[in-house]
């Protein structure tokens, strides 16, 4: 189960991350949405104290925020790392402005410890997502444009298709599972701390590489960071200096990305 | 009845400060075959991108009763999915709103393939498909959309003599189904042998709308430009100088001589391009070898860099001190290359707001401007009207009398005959003929050799 656990965040936003790839775009601002999804959750669950509410809250203003960033970013044909880093910065400051005022701390909110909260269901969520995803993308007429809309945005114009709504919608889906992600994190601690997500958000645009922006790829993306993660975490124990281990899956997503570039090369010379 | 009404259309382009419509009308008849000519950027292309609801025009009436379908100059297709996912974009049938039902567009497909009988394995890659056949998945993407309006942004110009031929017996088949079609066209060809009436235009403007059968050819090539065009004639007879270059290359095995132009050609994937590549490479290695490309957009210019930026991309150097470039010099050197070749356009507009044959004319000064001994120029004229073509043709003559030798790959054949003192014919990657272009050569004799048909 442990396994599980590690990897559900990465899936989350990695799978979600894809879908801008689709799209043609980058959202750099998954680490952003991850935070401030889990930041919204446990403020409003500790308002309410409704579970239900906490979540459908979070991921609605989650919508709303990923809309405005993405309809700016397309509208004012921004360049959109820029915007995405402006996403991150923004939401950080945002988060320590809100808290600041609730709270009157900048620190760590926590939950009353008797708190339980169930995020099972989560986990089961990520792990039919990608399968879910390659369905979608292969088998469903939003999969077929939204491809293409990361191909070519004249060829959507020219079949009277707004191209636009796909990269919108793109960056909207990638915002509600990188929230979900933030969530199930929040969960887990059963309270929010200031850089919850840990760079996760991060690591997500480096597992949608390595898995060579496939569903399936990405996974298996997620295992190894997984596995590494779980490892140094026993490292201590051992002779082998954690950080070697936890930097161990970044030397082989630049191995893939080598090898996979090398590949294009030659596809390209043919 | 008229299917299109347009009245009053105006567009104004800020990037390029042009007045891309002004005042435009437009009627087309329910089942015609209208065409639609003009001058490079008189506005054409504009013209349907607002009747097809791309582009959004400052102000005018439009009213279409049907749907419209675009097939553009520049192909709108993915290479990396099959046909059949290309043909079902826009209009997918779906299950349950959607899931994409594969079964019915593929029986959808084989009905329009067998009613008009094309022959296309739908499964394949579009990446895989040859110019010709793309355009027809093209044609067939747009009657899938279920289109009453088929509008063709020149269909026949990337198009080889035979492929264009099938493409007009297509348009027919079309217009005998019931079906309205616009046509943007630079050739003549296809204005007298399909249209019913052509509308032309000049400088956005609504000259005259003409049934195609009460007029000539040479008053439509007057009608298009405004003013009867001077035809330049070029002497493929005339005696050659001393050797310049000996080729070598796989396919190509013969010395270019002073005051000569070869011409090689060939239908369709005959080996032009392998050639045009080696030859590209030699003169890259080659100072005295200059190269203007057949695909103009993606190696010769730079879409989206300012047209003075274009035009100095070779010399940047000479233009230089201590590293930085100056903008003064630059200036008066590309002004002056824009008045020495007539091209339409303002050294700082971007490049990709320029028309085809603005574009090919920038290309062509670029090159012509270093002054090359031997010239290799590949399709010189495709997708640009008539005037350009014959000043482009007027540019190659002057060049040759200076005694330049000129290798020219075309696959248009007219082009060919009348440029060149020696023909190479092409049949499946290898040169499988010279001639001498005195008279004995003709459309006919070529066509045949590129057919492959030697022996007859």
């Amino acid at each position: 189960m442990d396994i599980f656990q590690a990897m559900t965040p990465f899936l989350l936003a990695s799978i979600g991350g894809l879908y801008t790839e689709y799209s043609g775009t980058t959202n750099v601002a998954i680490e952003g949405y991850m935070t401030m999804s889990a930041f919204l959750f446990i403020t409003i669950y500790k308002i309410t104290g409704s579970y239900f509410l906490g979540i459908t809250l979070a991921l609605i203003l989650i919508i709303l925020l990923s809309f405005i960033h993405s309809y700016l970013t397309v509208k004012l044909k921004a360049n959109s790392i820029i915007t995405g880093l402006a996403v991150n910065m923004g939401f950080f400051g945002l988060i320590s402005t809100i808290e600041f005022k609730l709270f009157n701390t900048k620190g760590v909110i926590f939950l009353e410890r008797t708190t339980r909260l169930d995020s099972s269901w989560l986990i089961v969520v990520a792990l039919i997502l990608p399968l879910l995803t390659m369905f979608i993308i292969n088998k469903t007429r939003y999969g077929l444009r939204l491809r293409i809309r990361g191909i070519s945005k004249k060829t959507l114009m020219y079949s009277n298709i707004n191209p636009d709504f796909y990269r919108i919608s793109a960056v909207i889906v990638s915002g509600i599972l990188a929230g979900l992600g933030g969530i199930f994190l929040a969960m887990e601690l059963r309270s929010f701390i200031p850089n919850i997500s840990a760079g996760r958000g991060w690591i997500s645009l480096v597992i949608i590489y390595l898995g060579r922006k496939h569903p399936i790829g990405i996974f298996f993306g997620c295992l190894i960071f997984s596995i590494t993660q779980i490892f140094s975490n026993f490292s201590q124990k051992m002779a082998i200096p954690s950080d070697i281990i936890l930097a161990f899956p970044y030397i082989l997503t630049l191995v893939a990305l080598i090898l996979t570039s090398r590949t294009k090369v030659k596809k390209d010379s043919l | 009845m008229n299917i299109i009404e347009m009245n009053h259309i105006c567009k104004y382009f800020h990037v390029n400060n042009t007045q891309a419509l002004d005042n435009m009308r437009l009627s087309v008849k329910q089942g015609e075959i209208h065409a639609i000519v003009g001058e490079n950027g008189a506005g054409k292309s504009t013209l349907m991108k607002i009747l097809h609801n791309i582009e959004k025009c400052d102000s005018g009436e439009i009213t279409i009763s049907g749907n419209t379908g675009m097939v553009s100059q520049h192909f709108r297709l993915i290479d990396e999915l099959s046909i059949l996912e290309n043909i079902i974009i826009g209009v997918e049938p779906c299950k349950m709103g959607f899931l994409i039902d594969n079964k019915q567009s593929k029986e959808s497909i084989k009905r329009i393939l067998d009613k008009y009988g094309f022959h296309l394995d739908i499964n394949e890659k579009v990446g895989n498909l040859s110019i010709g056949q793309k355009q027809l998945v093209e044609i067939i993407k747009i009657i899938f959309n279920n289109s009453d309006i088929l509008i063709f942004d020149e269909p026949t110009s990337a198009l080889s003599d035979n492929e264009a031929h099938k493409l007009r017996e297509t348009l027919l088949s079309l217009k005998k189904n019931g079906k309205t079609i616009i046509i943007i066209s630079h050739k003549i060809k296809d204005i007298e042998s399909i249209s019913d009436r052509f509308t032309i235009m000049r400088k956005g403007q609504y000259i005259e709308t003409v049934e195609t059968k009460n007029v000539n050819l040479d008053e439509i090539s007057r009608h298009m430009s405004g003013s009867d065009i001077v035809k330049t004639i070029i002497n493929t007879t005339n005696s050659v100088g001393k050797v310049l270059y000996s080729f070598n290359t796989k396919q190509l095995k013969t010395s270019i001589h002073e005051n000569e132009i070869i011409g090689i050609t060939g239908y369709g994937d005959c080996g032009l391009h392998t050639l045009e590549n080696d030859l590209e490479e030699i003169s890259l290695k080659n100072e005295n070898i200059g190269y203007v490309p057949s695909d103009r957009l993606g190696k010769g210019v730079e879409l989206n860099s300012l047209l003075k930026e274009t035009m100095i991309a070779k010399k940047r150097f000479n233009f230089s001190k201590i590293g930085l470039l100056q903008t003064k010099r630059i200036n008066d050197y590309c002004n002056g290359l824009i008045r020495k070749f007539n091209i339409k356009g303002y050294i700082n507009s971007i490049t990709g707001t320029l028309s085809g044959g603005n574009l090919q004319k920038t290309v062509l000064a670029r090159v012509l401007d270093t002054d090359p001994e031997i010239l290799v120029l590949c399709s010189p004229t495709w997708g640009i009207d008539l005037e350009s073509s014959n000043n482009i043709y007027n540019q190659i003559k002057l060049l040759k009398d200076r005694n330049r030798g000129i290798i020219l790959l075309s696959s248009d054949i007219d082009e060919i005959l009348k440029l060149s003192n020696r023909i190479f014919v092409m049949y499946k990657g290898n040169i499988i003929k010279e001639l001498k272009n005195d008279g004995s050569a003709s459309q006919e004799i070529i066509g045949k050799f590129s057919s492959g048909i030697i022996n007859d």
